[in-house]
């Protein structure tokens, strides 16, 4: 997977390929090393394949960590089947989606 | 990463399997033995040539238990396979309610016909055979039970019960026989040779208590049910016909040879060598009979899945180790006659060429033997019945017949010795000609396992339990797919299927630094994706699995597939853990040729 994340008037974290076992673990390293003083933290999704329970379960955990800083998450451009995935989870409830 | 299918996993299950088979088998063969040896020492030698001689009558009374135990658990094992526990709880119910049903009728008919029916091996044995032959069909249902309960339970997860079964069965028999005979003998002869044969039915029924440890199982698929409309008769009777029949007509062929043999074979040392030969086959049957025990159980059940290459593993490993041990022993039965007379307590090597002549002869037809017992075993549980039927006939009538009474007439001795030998390398030969023809006229089977070729796309693999294995079989089952012009998003969830399961099997199915393997089917049929996952951690039914998270949304991988995934099924099979994913498909242009 490849990550790219650039710092701005927000963070921008953009992904492309797989969202899952192995490369969830990678992104969380890679975040918790990251330092994030933007009010509005954005995860582009547009070139993102494939996400599995252990990328949501990253996501939670981000947007866990944000919250009580005051600051936001948004997921960016879903495709249809990470669209349906967050569906079902519930996600799509609990995550601000665009 | 190349991912390839491997047989570690259900290798580790054959072996699992075949410890308790063996020890299963020693206790059935010793219980024999000592149950000669009870009755030749305990009421004499007289005693113990009139039950000899019933034998064949017992081994028909038998026949209900057997062929029901052993055709029922082909066909049971075959539908778990398919995961059609409902008609095979129906068959369970079907074989151990009619055998218990004709063995009671066995039961009834002991009071008028076994006097008749022993007075048939001489007037002069009567006072033993008859008692021996009522008390055996008095208790006859019970063997018949045990037989039943024993076969199924080794395919229903709970091999180590069935060996239970038939280990304790055969303790208890020697206890209960020496206790009976005991204190019958003080009542005659007649009371002490039936204390003897009531004394199996009883070790049987103490046998049976495993049951209760079954019944109790987490692990048990069938429950006894009296709705066995459409159990299917047919299947068990088809299934049930070759141990039917090879049991029948080796009863005769005994019958026959014997009564030939006791004519002509008089000499003191073929006399001897006649002895040691038969224990010849008690010692092939010791050695071997483990083995073949598992092979209906294990090959029916990959069968059913049409796991054909677990089914073409198991049956190789399984061949070589027959035919592996069955050369080592005849190999120091050729080198050394003597040693391996010594076992059976002979010590006295004067004037023995002509017995080490006789058994060098005589032990060149094991390799034969057991290639024919694995044809008999082997055939039933892939559903070609008319093969195994083929081996039965040409072994033990159509060839054996004629040509043992020809040389037996002959050259004596001698004469039989080659004419088991003849016998089994030219049912061999039949078994081979038989197949090469069916296989070209069927087209659809190959090769002497007889399988067909399955035309469907599929990826076969097998995994360490490491929790990267997740991701990868995610990606490759998903470029699999896709490249099998299956859309995205069912190419997609297939991915998503596989490494929920593997990552929930990884972290939870296996105590830490347990080292173990993961099997993974995907099938591309026309209109669906079929995932099969199969793991030998605890057990887990993913289909009952419900998460108490007290939110609105879920992490939960599990729930997440059954929520995508059109449908989902589990079964505990082989004590193997065995979900099954399908994801319907449209617009699949890919047809597998």
């Amino acid at each position: 997977m490849e990550i790219k994340i650039e710092h701005g008037e927000n963070l921008v974290i953009s992904l492309k390929g797989r969202l899952d076992t192995v490369t969830s673990v990678e992104l969380g390293e890679k975040l918790e090393k990251e330092e994030m003083n933007e009010k509005l933290v954005i995860m582009d999704m547009k070139e993102l394949e494939y996400i599995s329970s252990a990328g949501l379960r990253l996501l939670l955990t981000l947007k866990k960590k944000l919250s009580p800083e005051g600051k936001e998450l948004e997921i960016h451009n879903l495709n249809p089947v990470c669209q349906e995935v967050f569906r079902v989870t519930g996600f799509g409830n609990i995550l601000t989606v665009k | 990463m190349a991912l390839q299918r491997n047989s570690k996993l259900v290798t580790k299950k054959f072996i699992a399997y075949l410890i308790p088979s063996i020890l299963m088998v020693f206790a059935m063969q010793f219980g024999s033995l000592i149950d000669g040896i009870l009755i030749g020492q305990m009421i004499g030698t007289e005693a113990l040539s009139a039950t000899s001689l019933v034998m064949p009558i017992l081994s028909i009374a038998q026949l209900p238990g057997f062929a029901l135990g052993v055709g029922g658990s082909i066909v049971i094992a075959n539908l778990l396979g398919k995961r059609d526990v409902a008609k095979a709880k129906k068959v369970f119910s079907f074989c151990l309610i009619m055998a218990f049903a004709i063995s009671l009728s066995f039961t009834i008919a002991s009071f008028f016909v076994s006097k008749p029916l022993a007075s048939l091996f001489g007037e002069k044995s009567l006072g033993y055979s008859e008692p021996y032959v009522f008390g055996y069909l008095l208790t006859n249902p019970i063997i018949a039970v045990a037989m039943v309960y024993g076969s199924i339970m080794a395919v229903d997860n709970n091999p180590k019960l069935s060996s239970a079964l038939y280990i304790v069965a055969n303790v208890a028999k020697v206890g209960i026989e020496i206790l009976l005979i005991s204190l019958l003998s003080k009542s005659g002869i007649y009371w002490a040779t039936f204390g003897a044969a009531i004394s199996t039915g009883l070790g049987y029924l103490v046998g049976l208590l495993t049951v209760i440890f079954y019944i109790r199982s987490k692990k048990r698929l069938l429950k006894l049910t009296f709705k066995m409309k459409g159990a299917g008769l047919k299947e068990i009777m088809k299934a049930s016909s070759t141990s039917a029949l090879n049991m029948v007509l080796t009863a005769v062929q005994t019958l026959v040879v014997n009564i030939f043999i006791g004519m002509l074979v008089t000499s003191q040392q073929d006399l001897l060598a006649y002895g040691l030969i038969s224990n010849m086959v008690f010692l092939f049957e010791l050695l071997c009979g483990g083995v073949a025990n598992l092979i209906p159980n294990l090959c029916s059940i990959f069968y059913g899945e049409k796991d054909f290459f677990s089914l073409k593993s198991l049956t190789k490993k399984m061949f070589m180790i027959t035919i592996g041990i069955t050369l080592v022993v005849t190999a120091v039965i050729l080198i050394t006659p003597q040693g391996y007379s010594f076992i059976f307590g002979q010590s006295d090597f004067s004037n023995f060429d002509h017995v080490a002549f006789l058994l060098r002869i005589y032990c060149l037809n094991f390799i034969g033997y057991e290639i024919n017992k694995f044809s008999m075993n082997y055939y039933p549980s892939v559903d070609k019945n008319a093969v195994s039927w083929v081996v039965v006939l040409s072994r033990e009538l159509v060839v054996v017949l004629p040509l043992t009474l020809s040389l037996l007439f002959a050259k004596g001795l001698e004469g039989y010795c080659w004419a088991n030998v003849l016998n089994e390398t030219i049912t061999v030969l039949i078994t081979c000609v038989f197949i090469f023809f069916y296989n070209r006229k069927k087209k659809i089977y190959k090769g002497l396992l007889m399988l067909e070729e399955l035309n469907v796309v599929s990826m076969d693999v097998s995994l360490d339990n490491e929790i990267n294995n997740a991701s990868v079989i995610s990606e490759e089952l998903t470029k699999f797919a896709l490249a099998n012009k299956v859309p995205e998003r069912e190419s997609q969830l297939v991915g998503l299927a596989s490494e929920e399961m593997v990552n929930n099997i990884v972290t939870y199915g296996y105590k830490k630094n347990v080292h173990s393997y993961i099997d993974v089917n995907l099938k591309v049929l026309e209109d669906k994706l079929i995932l099969r996952i199969r793991d030998d951690g605890m057990p887990f039914d993913p289909t009952k699995y419900e998460f108490d998270e007290d939110e609105d949304y879920s992490t939960s991988g599990i729930l997440l597939i059954k929520k995508l995934t059109d449908k989902m099924n589990y079964m505990r099979v082989l004590n193997l853990n065995n979900t099954v994913f399908e994801i319907n498909t449209k617009g699949v242009t890919n047809n597998g040729n």
